[in-house]
């Protein structure tokens, strides 16, 4: 287990070396090189882009400037913001936590519903119940977030006025956990819709296999309740499977978080991005994208050890 | 025996006796894309309290569905109860009243199955799972039971007690595991076991060990035991009375020894030929043919087509009839040995 743990920690170094290439080089990519495209109108002045390209290092060789980059970018320092002029860093880590707020609500509801549903439709499998829900995941897996965000801001906060359709906190008075979790509930459940009905699919699936294991009859055949083997036996069974999964999802709600975040107005990682973008601002846009991938590659890692810490049988090897 | 109940019991029952168990005309049936499989059809099955009973027969053959009838342990849908009564001492056993079943399970009548290592979850040590089914049914602290625990899994030739409590079901042989689950039928005291197929995916070490135990069992503790076996060398070494089935029938029912020493039926012949055969001298002795298809049974008796005495009569399904004490088969040649006297 400690070995096989060691092991993925060591094999998430080389990927996120990787990661961190693929990020640098994105500026580079850009057409006419990184300080035409930061400049937008102004690169028509040739002494603009000279300034920019000096003032960035740009005229050093690519990886002395990669090398530079990655060593500040470990220190925390990503530049300053060509947009806002402020250290990227100091946008980046409020940014972050917000995001990190949508993610783990939008979480919340996955696993929760998911699995409730993924439970309940196996135990009533084939009927009229399992089937809306089966629709209602491929409907829910199919549909894009930013337009289920549309629609979920349209009927609960514009026609029926139930809940706030902007932001994060509310304009009048001062933040509270309250107002917070207020506007949290459309855009969390917008972002959670897509790996709700993964997770509840997987369960389902996963359920409907593991209830017809020799070890349920058993527990049947000793006296044991409905319930316990249901949710002791049977689903005890599924949460590794669950447990990936949702691990996975939650690399996707982070991502997902970029087009809910702009929808609903949510001061986070993507709607940085999202701004950054349309102003041109590469340093802050590269240094999001670099903590979006490490964000999701150590859930991933994450996931991956609980999931072994769970299973008895892999634990051992 | 202090561990194990109430002192021995002479292990032959009285005849006349009421059972303890009592299938009366049980009917199953399993809805299926090829049509309705017969699973189960008119079974009548009694077991006196501490007798001890072999279900024989192949595989498809109704033993399995018939023992999980009993405390309806059947995946429903498909499988449907189309009639017949089951009561279990005296009370009778309504299969959709999960509440009567729970009562009825585990602590009235013990199950252990062919795959023991399957029959525990893998996700959970032996110990933890033992208590789990102890503290449902007798809701007393683990350490009270512990003792208990230990002495009845010693009882069950397993030497290191402790140590399996704290394996997983995958660390432990199949040998040990069948043992383990032994004694956990053991440790919930029921009046009756039943043991389906409970040697047939052990080595033969095992097999010896585990029916070894099954018969100190019976022996010591006048536990009832209905053994299911394919094998007809496990169910003569501990059953006193054999039912045989074949294609969702009884076809032959009586003592074990009579049904080793005389059998009746031409499926019991046969299976007694192939089973208890030497081999010098030629070839092994085979059933010809293969069991019908249960979803399409032919009219009249099912062994007709691969059997070598057939004549006119069988058309028609032959009652069990019978064949001396205890003894009945369900063939038409008893009827025509009786006619011609």
């Amino acid at each position: 287990m400690l070995l096989y743990a060691g092991q993925r920690l060591a094999a998430i170094v080389p990927t996120l070396i990787g990661v961190s290439i693929v990020t640098f080089g994105l500026l580079h990519l850009v057409p006419g090189g990184p300080a035409v495209a930061m400049l937008g109108m102004a690169a028509s002045d040739p002494k603009a882009v000279a300034a920019v390209t000096r003032e960035l290092g740009l005229d050093r060789p690519l990886p002395t400037q990669y090398w530079l980059w990655l060593r500040r970018a470990l220190g925390g320092d990503f530049g300053m913001s060509t947009e806002f002029h402020v250290p990227v860093s100091s946008l980046l880590f409020p940014k972050l936590e917000h995001t990190l707020i949508l993610t783990a609500g939008s979480l919340v509801y996955a696993i929760v519903i998911g699995t409730i549903l993924g439970i309940t439709t196996a135990l009533y499998h084939r009927s009229l119940f399992d089937r809306l829900a089966m629709l209602f995941t491929l409907i829910g897996a199919s549909a894009p977030v930013f337009w289920i965000g549309l629609l979920l801001s349209y009927l609960f906060a514009i026609k029926l006025r139930l809940l706030p359709a902007l932001g994060m906190t509310s304009v009048l008075g001062p933040p509270t956990v309250l107002s917070v979790l207020e506007h949290l509930i459309l855009p969390a459940f917008a972002n959670a819709i897509i790996a709700l009905a993964v997770i509840a699919r997987i369960v389902r699936s996963a359920m409907l296999e593991a209830l017809v294991q020799p070890y349920v009859l058993a527990a049947r055949a000793r006296g044991l309740p409905r319930w316990r083997q249901v949710v002791v036996h049977a689903f005890r069974n599924v949460l590794p499977d669950a447990i990936n999964i949702t691990g996975l999802q939650v690399g996707f709600l982070f991502g997902g978080a970029l087009f809910v975040e702009v929808v609903f107005g949510w001061p986070g990682l993507g709607y940085l991005i999202y701004s950054s973008i349309q102003a041109r601002d590469y340093v802050t846009m590269q240094a999001a994208v670099l903590i979006v991938s490490g964000v999701f590659v150590i859930v991933n890692l994450a996931a991956d050890l609980a999931r072994l810490a769970l299973d008895p049988r892999e634990a051992r090897r | 025996m202090t561990v194990l109940g109430p002192a021995p019991v002479p292990a032959r029952a009285a005849e006349g006796e009421a059972p303890l168990l009592e299938a009366a005309n049980l009917t199953v049936r399993f809805g299926s894309p090829a049509g309705e499989v017969h699973a189960v059809e008119d079974v009548s099955l009694r077991v006196a309290p501490h007798e001890s009973v072999g279900i024989v027969g192949e595989s498809g053959s109704g033993k399995t569905v018939t023992c999980m009838s009993m405390t309806w342990l059947l995946p429903s849908p498909p499988a449907r109860y189309v009639g017949g009564h089951i009561r279990f001492k005296g009370e009778e056993l309504r299969r959709n009243d999960e509440a009567q079943m729970r009562r009825i399970r585990g602590r009235g009548i013990g199950m252990i199955f062919q795959n023991a290592r399957l029959s525990f979850n893998p996700a959970y040590r032996l110990g933890a799972q033992i208590a789990e089914v102890l503290r449902m049914h007798f809701r007393t602290p683990w350490r009270a039971q512990l003792p208990r625990v230990l002495e009845t899994l010693r009882y069950c030739n397993i030497a290191d007690a402790e140590g399996v409590l704290q394996r997983y079901p995958h660390e432990v042989s199949g040998g040990v595991a069948q043992r383990v689950s032994i004694a956990l039928a053991l440790l919930i005291r029921p009046d009756l076991l039943i043991a389906d197929e409970p040697t047939t995916s052990l080595d033969l070490l095992s097999q010896i060990e585990v029916l070894g135990l099954l018969e100190r069992l019976r022996a010591e503790t006048g536990l009832a035991l209905v053994l299911v076996s394919h094998d007809l060398n496990v169910v003569r070494r501990i059953a006193e009375r054999v039912v045989i089935m074949y294609a969702g029938r009884i076809v032959e029912e009586g003592p074990a020894h009579e049904i080793f020493a005389a059998p009746r039926h031409p499926y019991t012949q046969g299976l007694l030929a192939s089973a208890l055969q030497r081999t010098e001298g030629g070839r092994l002795y085979e059933l010809p043919g293969t069991p019908p298809d249960l979803a399409a049974l032919p009219p009249g008796c099912s062994f007709r087509a691969r059997c070598a005495h057939a004549f006119a009569p069988c058309t028609s399904m032959p009652p069990l009839l019978p064949a001396g004490a205890g003894h009945a088969a369900r063939c038409h040649l008893l009827a025509r040995e009786a006619a011609d006297g």
